[in-house]
């Protein structure tokens, strides 16, 4: 029962980071309405007994990216934030009824699916994970750290001034 | 817990997500917004691997995160050079492609 209720206090704190950061105009404002949703994200992972992927999430996204994200925004000079926050009207009604009809045909689908299941920790889970991961997958972890190196290889090379 | 929350939960924040994608015009924001529309898809994941009792919705996960981590550097990069190139953080303004 109370796995429920974290559930969806944590899922209307992720939604409410999220909503807040939509009408947010100063960028590192967002960012930090970004990090909420991120750790209300990593603790619904931990209540879906997901526990390495929660811990991954909470080192790897609202540690290293949003680090980035920051360092970004602090770095460069030109704070568009400000002045012209916004496209024009017309566009915004457009990309907000875009997204409406997205969540329309996402909540059909949502409709069709009836699976149930009790909540109860699976336990080990982690430990299977890793033998998934470095066992049947290998293969595609191991092309995922050279996506990884040519991500590094590629942004080293797009931002310097010269070679 | 039935299921179908989870997935709505997931759904909403997509849709959150894509909609300040397509109305923010700061370049940094629409990085963000790309991020958490990964994210959202990773709760759906995550709430398939818990309903189904099979681990590979979290080996998907996992995948998600390193390509979330490799988009940020190399968009974050292009931020640094459309800024530097541009002056602004402006989406309108690249539009050098345009023709």
């Amino acid at each position: 029962m109370i796995h429920r209720i974290l559930i969806y206090a944590l899922g209307g704190l992720a939604a409410a980071g999220t909503l807040t950061m939509l009408f947010q105009t100063n960028p590192l404002r967002a960012a930090l309405s970004m990090l909420v949703t991120l750790i209300a994200t990593a603790g619904i992972y931990i209540l879906l007994s997901a526990e390495l992927v929660a811990f991954l999430q909470v080192i790897v996204y609202a540690g290293a990216i949003m680090v980035l994200f920051i360092l970004a925004i602090n770095t460069l000079p030109f704070d568009s934030g400000e002045e012209k926050p916004q496209r024009p009207t017309l566009l915004r009604l457009a990309g907000l009824a875009g997204a409406a009809v997205l969540l329309a045909e996402l909540l059909q689908i949502a409709l069709l699916v009836e699976a149930r299941l009790d909540l109860s920790f699976a336990g080990e889970s982690v430990h299977a994970l890793a033998a998934l991961l470095f066992g049947t997958y290998a293969f595609q972890f191991e092309l995922l750290s050279l996506l990884v190196l040519s991500g590094i290889v590629g942004a080293v090379v797009t931002a310097k001034r010269k070679l | 817990m039935p299921f179908e929350h989870l997935l709505v939960l997931s759904f909403v924040l997509f849709t959150l997500a894509a909609a300040g994608f397509l109305t923010h015009k700061n370049i940094i924001m629409l990085l963000m917004f790309a991020e958490l529309m990964l994210n959202a898809a990773n709760i759906a994941l995550v709430a398939f691997s818990k309903f189904s009792g099979a681990l590979e919705p979290q080996v998907f996960v996992l995948m998600v995160f390193a390509v979330a981590a490799a988009e940020a550097g190399v968009g974050l990069a292009i931020v640094i050079l459309l800024a530097r190139n541009l002056k602004t953080l402006d989406i309108d303004a690249v539009k050098n492609l345009r023709g």
